[in-house]
């Protein structure tokens, strides 16, 4: 703890900004800042003293924090009269710019005088009556334009000579500018008028302006912020209050890790218990889960993808995101329908500044406006746009062929906020597109079909819109609805010959009701309603039943299916606060959730009889705890539960018959603390365990039409240890360190039977029932941080260590002669093999510019700097006697930009 | 300062650090390229029968020239030997054949009709391989069912000689020194049997090339190589779909192509397109060889073996 001693004699009616005390001990970092009242709370003059004729001053202790807020305010020095309760009440009211080192914002103990005078005086004669006001003027931060209160504006100087306010009797030649910015000065002398401006945690200002006889000159004064990353401080990853675990990152720091893409949501695979997917995949691995299994929301409502194809950008601009809640396990019940994780990319809920962003770099560019269009600031509202153009350069890198590989996908967001006295409402419309289209010339043959010829095309697009309408009954009793209409349609293609394309109308309606009885018990009902139409068009030139036989006669199938889909989950949830009436000392949650889902299939897919409407449910009881030990230094945390999580769409439709397959379930337990070590530095230790079961896998016996080809028979299971370490950007450094040691296995029951060695399967082999998890990554390592230079230069890096994913290993295959193929001969158990660690680095240099109304970010980012091998897949020969692997990506120079105005 | 600032220029520059030394895919050997021994295509003539019929298996090996899989006048490796099984796939799915264990079977001494039993129809050098299909193979199935017939899994091992004086060895085959292939043998009732498509002329830069004649080409040029079919080559016949309609369908045969030696353009080409650019070694070679292994995509086979030699360059 650094302890500074201020001495502080301020009036009661105006403060002087407060400055270090130059005998401060020698042995504490110095001060280059001292802590300054950033919004100035006057207190009320106490009525008795007031009527008594009484002055008095305070003399106080303040306990301020790095972040600027006051711990304790201690009264050393009491002045009686109601003045003290007075004075500590402005104090706490008041808003406060932390100390600082060199090092950063440091907390700090400071004396403080607050003074009560008596503004009435009797009227005496003045001999110096104040001179009229000659120079005046507001005072803003460059870029930003916000005013600048607190700052104190000197005359310091005229015509290069020295001036002495004493000497000039009614002038003012220092003032202290207002919460607008707005200063006054009185009877400056005309002539060359030498300025100087001074404010904590801005840069000091000197300027000349001339002043004439009889004539007021009024300026417009800038300054410039010593760290503007500081706005953008938003947490991120920041448990919401009655999850388990917390894990918090700025914007600021996510837009310069390099890799990221300056892409919040690409943090999180920097995060704890979350797994290295292949490049482009985009593919979210929590905790041993597959991808399918977590579920990714945006404000709640549940969307198909998070990631553009490319798998390196969101498909929220980054600009209009304020927090992703990234939940490994051991979530509440208000989310459902998945077994493994969640993440919920939060957007803005206010549009405290106006401004428009341009950036691009090399996947990408995009424009962004934030603001209050009607300058009234009752309306807000947020437009981005944002649009790929690499299937425009790739072109110019293949040179004069034919060969076609053209990934797009643009973005777009539209949110509306209007001001009400009571309720909070939002409408908010985006939506995505996302086509890769891959081509060879067309006298080169794509392999030795004539029905697999042409282009490939994929093409995705996902639009929402939804409402937010929060309604506080009473100060005990709250309401939040999410009602939101979406579509999702696929579409993918291989020439004239293959095709899918699909359609789902969506609505989801979230609801909850919070509820507060007692400071001590809050329950919150709620529901979570999907519902929907369905639909889809089959074809393919090759009868699916026959698709592995060479010398079959080719037969077009098309057929299509379509239904409807509802699922009303409800669930309950108590959260107690047993300690301090209600605080977050103790919180222990229990909840539950009822998942219901029914759905029709109908068309082709159904067969000549419309099949029965297919219903399900089950329940997933819950809990989770937290004790903050010690307040806000020592927390344990333990969650429990059960997570069914329903067929996916393919999984669950009849196939000329009814469904027979049910909810997948989890059963997954985590225990672990955090613990802060310095006002900077702190870390968490998770312990999980996921127990899975009634797994959803293709039926090997599958007959064709007619049966179902999935069955509720696979298991798995997943563990490990989860560690991040953190230093908050205090200062100029920032970064974490996060570790993950798991092991992830599945079973299924086509490999064997368990206890059961006659069991042979020829393909698949026999041995142990318990193979790895096709992204089971033994060790997670990441470290990333970043430090701010003069001059607001920065740089970050990244390192990233992962175990290799398991891999089947082949060593030679046996001549299919009608196919013209090899069929492989596997070595050992299915991922009985690994591929090498993947191993990164990554560098970014960055230069923010700041002008008086806008702000230019440029930086390189050197993704890739050193790396290992970094194998992505196996790739083998013709007979898989050789194996290579196909490497993921190379080092890659990112020049981007970022121009962000305000207007 | 010179120690980071030299660190930074390799950050900057990228590098791979933990000696890359895994191959890369394009290390990898091509399809086309024949650089041991390998089986490039399986025949039977015919490519269909009925049940009782008796059908001949052969084999295309292929082999650089000078190694010792090259390939002799009978037409296998000169150190292998060549076992022939085929075995009707059964009607549970089983799409395997034989499920012949070779260390149940003495090859020295075993009885003719034992082998038979265990499904072995060849053995090369010495027997040539044919099989006779049962006569009831199609018994028990619907009219529809016997028109689409039933497959033989035809099989073959090509095992180093050397084998045979080892019974364990042969017992416990090393699949790493085996080369093995399979095929599938249409047994059925249909009118219009299949039969293997003809490959009438090879072709080199337009020029047909006679029988059994070397084409002698210059080094690091381009050639196009090309079949011409004769006429009746490309069959049609009637197929009788799902829903009962009969379709007169005409064949798509595919040309795959290998070289011992250059580089194949192409490794696949589409009818009609039979034709694929060779681009030759910069360096002389005294003997090479063309394949071109021709596919109806019904089971009808056909191949093309074209020597080659790489001489001086002449200035073409």
């Amino acid at each position: 703890m650094l302890a500074a001693l201020m001495a502080l004699a301020l009036p009661a009616r105006a403060q002087p900004a407060p400055e270090p005390d130059p005998g401060a001990p020698a042995e504490e970092p110095a001060l280059v800042a001292g802590p300054a009242i950033a919004a100035y709370v006057e207190a009320p003059y106490p009525p008795e003293a007031e009527a008594a004729g009484i002055e008095g001053t305070v003399k106080l202790r303040i306990s301020l924090s790095a972040a600027g807020e006051v711990d304790e305010v201690e009264v050393i020095e009491p002045a009686g009269h109601g003045f003290d309760e007075a004075a500590v009440d402005a104090v706490l009211a008041m808003e406060w710019t932390p100390a600082r080192t060199a090092e950063g914002p440091v907390p700090v103990v400071f004396d403080f005088d607050y003074g009560f005078v008596l503004r009435e005086q009797a009227p005496t004669p003045d001999p110096a009556a104040p001179l009229p006001v000659n120079l005046d003027g507001e005072l803003v931060e460059m870029a930003t334009r916000d005013p600048i209160a607190g700052a104190v504006v000197t005359v310091t100087a005229v015509d290069g000579q020295p001036v002495d306010a004493e000497a000039l009797p009614g002038a003012e030649l220092s003032a202290q500018t207002d919460e607008q910015g707005r200063f006054a000065l009185r009877g400056v002398p005309t002539g060359q008028a030498h300025l100087t401006v001074r404010h904590v945690g801005h840069v000091s200002e000197e300027r000349d302006v001339e002043v004439v006889e009889g004539q007021a000159t009024t300026l417009k004064l800038w300054m410039r912020a010593e760290a503007y990353r500081d706005n953008e401080i938003v947490a991120l990853y920041d448990r919401p209050q009655d999850e388990v675990t917390r894990r918090t990152i700025t914007i600021d720091e996510v837009k310069r890790i390099p890799g990221t893409f300056g892409d919040p949501v690409k943090v999180i695979q920097t995060l704890p218990g979350a797994a290295r997917t292949p490049f482009g995949t985009g593919l979210l691995v929590i905790r041993g889960a597959d991808p399918e299994d977590s579920g990714v929301y945006i404000d709640g409502i549940r969307i198909p993808l998070i990631y553009h194809l490319t798998g390196t950008t969101s498909v929220l601009s980054p600009d209009l995101i304020e927090a992703v809640d990234y939940l490994p396990g051991g979530y509440g019940v208000q989310f459902g329908r998945t077994m493994g994780g969640t993440v919920n990319v939060r957007t803005k809920t206010t549009f405290d500044q106006d401004e428009i962003v341009w950036g691009t770099d090399i996947l990408d560019s995009q424009i962004y406006y934030q603001g209050h269009p009607d300058k009234k600031d009752k309306h807000g509202l947020a437009i981005g746009f944002r649009r790929s153009y690499i299937d425009l350069f790739i072109p110019l890198f293949l040179g004069n062929t034919d060969y076609v590989l053209k990934p797009r996908y643009w973005d777009y967001q539209l949110k509306w906020i209007p001001e009400l006295p009571h309720d909070e409402f939002s409408v908010f419309v985006y939506g995505f597109d996302d086509l890769l289209r891959v081509a060879t010339p067309a006298d080169v043959a794509q392999g030795s079909d004539q029905d697999t010829q042409g282009a490939l095309a994929v093409r995705y697009n996902s639009h929402r819109a939804l409402v937010r309408w929060m309604h506080p009954f009473s100060e005990r009793l709250s309401m939040e609805l999410l009602p939101s209409v979406g579509i999702d349609s696929g579409e993918t293609g291989l020439g004239q010959d293959f095709g899918l394309r699909s359609t789902n109308l969506l609505t989801q309606l979230r609801g909850q009701l919070s509820w507060t009885p007692f400071p001590e018990l809050e329950v919150v009902p709620g529901t979570d309603v999907l519902g929907g139409v369905w639909g889809f068009d089959f074809l393919s030139a090759i009868n699916i039943e026959a698709i592995d036989d060479p010398l079959a006669e080719r037969e077009r199938v098309q057929f299509s299916g379509n239904g409807a889909l509802l699922s009303p989950d409800v669930f309950l949830r108590a959260n107690l606060r047993p300690l301090d009436h209600g605080s977050e000392r103790l919180l222990i949650s229990p909840g539950v959730r009822a998942n219901l889902v029914g759905f029709t299939t109908r068309g082709e897919l159904a067969g000549t009889e419309p099949l029965p409407p297919t219903l399900d449910a089950s329940l997933d009881p819950r809990i989770l705890g937290r004790w903050q030990v010690v307040e806000d230094q020592f927390a344990l945390k333990a969650a429990t539960g059960l997570y069914n999580q329903p067929p996916q769409p393919q999984e669950a439709l009849g196939v000329g018959t009814g469904a027979t397959t049910s909810f997948e379930r989890s059963w997954s337990t985590t225990f672990g603390w955090e613990q802060r070590l310095t006002p900077a530095i702190h870390y968490d230790v998770d312990l999980f365990y996921r127990q899975m079961d009634r797994l959803i896998v293709f039926d090997e016996a599958w007959t064709g039409f007619g049966s179902n080809p999935f069955v509720n028979g696979g298991a798995g299971r997943a563990y490990g240890l989860e560690i991040m370490a953190r230093h908050d950007p205090v200062g100029p450094f920032f970064g974490w360190v996060s570790y993950t040691l798991s092991r992830a296995a599945r079973r299924d029951p086509y490999v064997c039977t368990e206890g059961d060695p006659s069991d042979e399967n020829l393909l698949l082999g026999t041995g142990p029932c318990w193979y790895r998890f096709d992204f089971d990554q033994t060790h997670i390592f990441s470290a990333q941080a970043g430090y701010d230079l003069p001059f607001d230069f920065g740089i970050s890096a990244q390192v990233q260590y992962v175990t290799g994913n398991p891999a089947s290993l082949y060593d030679t295959g046996v001549y299919d002669a009608d196919s013209d193929f090899y069929n492989p001969f596997r070595v050992g158990q299915i991922n009985e093999d690994r591929l090498p660690p993947y191993f990164q680095t990554s560098l970014r240099f960055d230069k923010l510019w700041t002008f008086r109304t806008w702000q230019l970010d440029t930086y390189v980012d050197l993704l890739n700097a050193v790396r290992g091998v970094n194998a992505e897949f196996t790739l083998y020969n013709f007979d898989y006697t050789e194996a290579a692997y196909l490497r993921g990506l190379p080092f890659i120079p990112n020049i981007g930009i970022e121009a962000k105005f305000y207007p | 300062m010179r120690t980071p600032l030299l660190a930074l220029v390799a950050l900057a520059s990228g590098c791979v650090i933990n000696s890359d030394k895994w191959p890369r895919p394009r290390d990898l050997t091509p399809d086309w390229e024949v650089s041991e021994t390998r089986i490039l295509g399986i025949r039977a003539d015919p490519p269909e029968i009925r049940p009782g019929d008796t059908v001949a298996f052969d084999a295309l090996f292929g082999a650089p020239p000078g190694s010792d899989g090259e390939v002799g006048d009978n037409g296998i490796p000169a150190d292998r030997s060549v076992l022939w099984l085929a075995c009707p796939v059964d009607d549970e799915g089983n799409g395997f054949g034989c499920l012949t264990d070779l260390g149940d079977v003495d090859l020295a001494t075993a009885d003719p009709a034992d082998l038979a039993s265990l499904g072995f129809v060849g053995f090369e050098p010495g027997l040539a391989p044919s099989y006779t299909a049962p006569a009831d193979l199609l018994d028990g199935l619907d009219e529809q069912a016997r028109l689409e017939g039933r497959y033989v899994l035809v099989q073959l091992l090509a095992f180093p000689t050397a084998l045979l004086q080892d019974p364990d060895a042969l017992a416990n085959l090393d699949f790493s020194v085996v080369v093995s292939a399979y095929k599938r043998l249409v047994v059925s009732d249909a009118p219009t049997p299949n039969h293997n498509p003809d490959i009438g002329v090879f072709v080199v830069d337009g020029l047909p090339i006679p029988p059994g004649a070397v084409v002698t080409v210059e080094p690091d040029q381009r050639y196009d190589l090309s079949v011409a079919l004769p006429e009746g080559a490309i069959e049609s016949y009637d197929y009788e779909n799902s829903d009962g309609v009969v379709e007169q369908r005409v064949e798509e045969p595919y040309a795959s192509w290998y070289t011992t030696g250059g580089e194949m353009l192409e490794e696949v080409t589409l009818w009609p397109r039979l034709e694929a650019t060779w681009q030759a070694p910069k360096e002389t070679l005294d003997r090479g060889f063309w394949y071109i292994v021709l596919r109806d995509r019904r089971g009808g086979v056909s191949w093309y073996t074209q020597e080659f030699t790489i001489g001086r360059p002449t200035g073409r």
